[in-house]
């Protein structure tokens, strides 16, 4: 089972991960003076303005034309000034980013940033922010970095602004953090200084489960699981009346054509052909999605209970463990416990979102 | 019907949320080389009569036609190693 929580200090933060400069951190024209020589430097270095004078190395030539480096975007991928995938630049990780986009090397600074977590790409924004290079990095974010990046975008710049940030700054960012994984919604709330959490039976609930500027909160998705669960409930105590019931499969097979009889599909997701395929509709992650989770295992949990309390009275696979097992009566009861285990898990994660509303600020 | 020799590999609520109904995927590797199987069920204990089938092996056999996942009717008997 997928834990949902993760201690960030077992996970090895990028910063670490990066290799360190190389040696050799030779840049620019030092390198240039390397491979070229004392002259070709001294012709860069000693321009001449519009007057040309004899001895100055820049003679015979044209007066250089001053011109932009290449805007954001536009990265001169074969350009030597880039590092190859792989290799980097010397200093700290703002440094090398801010110097590559001075350079054009959006695919080479974007390749430094993506590779962070996000609780390392968050900070390293913040620091890139007061930069020069900052305006054309942000032009590129969604095309290099996709969402993802953007999104990191707007938390470093809040953060960036300072002050005490409340709720009418933090719900914009509460819509856009919806798609991130809980470790990574953790870090940038907890970037922000707005780490609120509360913890229901053993999920960790905070802002990003609250409404958005524009999206809502968990609320009415945990109200729909409520509604389902005891909608459930009653399915299940309406098949005692079914006679004839030989099992479990029984049961089942009786409540979803009771469903099916009502038009309720309970497939939401992904279609069955003619031939049998079922057609994944992949969609991501959704915000109320952790919670959904543990009001599942919190529903398996009771199912487990009754498994192992019949395989300890009658012994695992034995003829009187089925027996008892596959009872459509027993079948009936322990999916009523177990709907009935989620109603007021939802319902104290309803207090929580209640209680982390009031916590947001003004 | 399809039959099949499968170890349980996987136990995880969908992450796909498919089905309201069959809320778990249950991931097998097919014993007899038919690589993986992927199984939407309602519950793990009640599919596989065990409270923890992961890492188990059981004999599958399949009322439908095998799909990806399987979300059809099945039972599982324990196969002992
Ligand atoms: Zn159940």
């Amino acid at each position: 089972m997928r834990a949902l929580d993760r201690d960030a200090r077992v996970v090895p933060r990028a910063e670490e991960v990066h290799r360190r400069a190389p040696a050799d951190d030779r840049r620019g024209l030092l390198r240039l003076q390397a491979m070229a020589g004392n002259a070709a430097v001294t012709a860069l270095l000693q321009r001449c303005g519009d007057e040309v004078h004899d001895g100055c190395p820049c003679a015979g030539e044209r007066a250089p034309v001053v011109s932009r480096q290449p805007d954001a975007g536009t990265a001169d991928a074969g350009a030597p000034k880039c590092r190859p995938p792989g290799t980097r630049r010397a200093g700290n990780d703002a440094d090398s980013v801010d110097q590559a986009v001075r350079d054009g090397c959006v695919d080479e600074a974007f390749g430094i940033l993506n590779g962070h977590a996000i609780f390392g790409l968050l900070p390293l924004l913040a620091a890139l922010i007061p930069r020069g290079s900052f305006p054309a990095l942000k032009a590129a974010a969604g095309g290099m970095g996709g969402p993802r990046m953007t999104t990191a975008i707007t938390v470093a710049e809040l953060k960036a602004k300072g002050g005490t940030i409340g709720a009418a700054e933090l719900r914009p960012v509460i819509d856009l953090l919806g798609v991130w994984s809980v470790p990574d919604r953790r870090d940038a709330l907890d970037f922000l200084g707005k780490l609120v959490v509360i913890n229901v039976r053993g999920l960790d609930l905070d802002f990003s489960y609250c409404a958005g500027a524009t999206g809502p909160g968990c609320v009415p998705e945990v109200e729909k699981a409520i509604a389902w669960a005891k909608k459930m409930q009653g399915e299940y105590a309406a098949c005692r009346a079914i006679k004839g019931l030989k099992d479990g499969d029984d049961v089942d097979n009786a409540v979803f054509a009771s469903l099916k009889k009502q038009g309720i599909n309970p497939t939401v997701a992904g279609q069955t052909s003619p031939t049998g395929v079922v057609t994944i509709t992949p969609k991501p992650m959704s915000k109320c999605q952790p919670i959904l989770i543990r009001g599942t295992e919190i529903h398996e949990a009771v199912h487990q209970k009754t498994t192992v309390a019949l395989q300890k009275k009658f012994g695992a696979g034995t003829p009187a463990f089925d027996k008892q097992f596959f009872a459509p009566a027993k079948w009936i009861q322990d999916d009523i416990n177990a709907y009935g285990a989620e109603i007021p898990f939802y319902e104290e994660v309803l207090q929580a979102l209640a209680l982390l509303e009031g916590k947001m600020g003004p | 019907m399809t039959a099949m020799t499968v170890r349980v590999t996987g136990v995880e609520v969908d992450p796909l949320g498919r089905d309201l109904l069959r809320r778990w995927l249950v991931t097998a590797e097919a014993l007899d080389g038919g690589g993986e199987i992927t199984l939407l069920v309602h519950s793990p204990s009640l599919a596989f009569r065990d409270a923890a089938p992961a890492g188990r092996v059981f004999r599958l056999e399949l009322a439908e036609p095998v799909s990806e996942p399987y979300a059809g009717a099945f039972t599982a008997h324990p196969v002992e190693e």
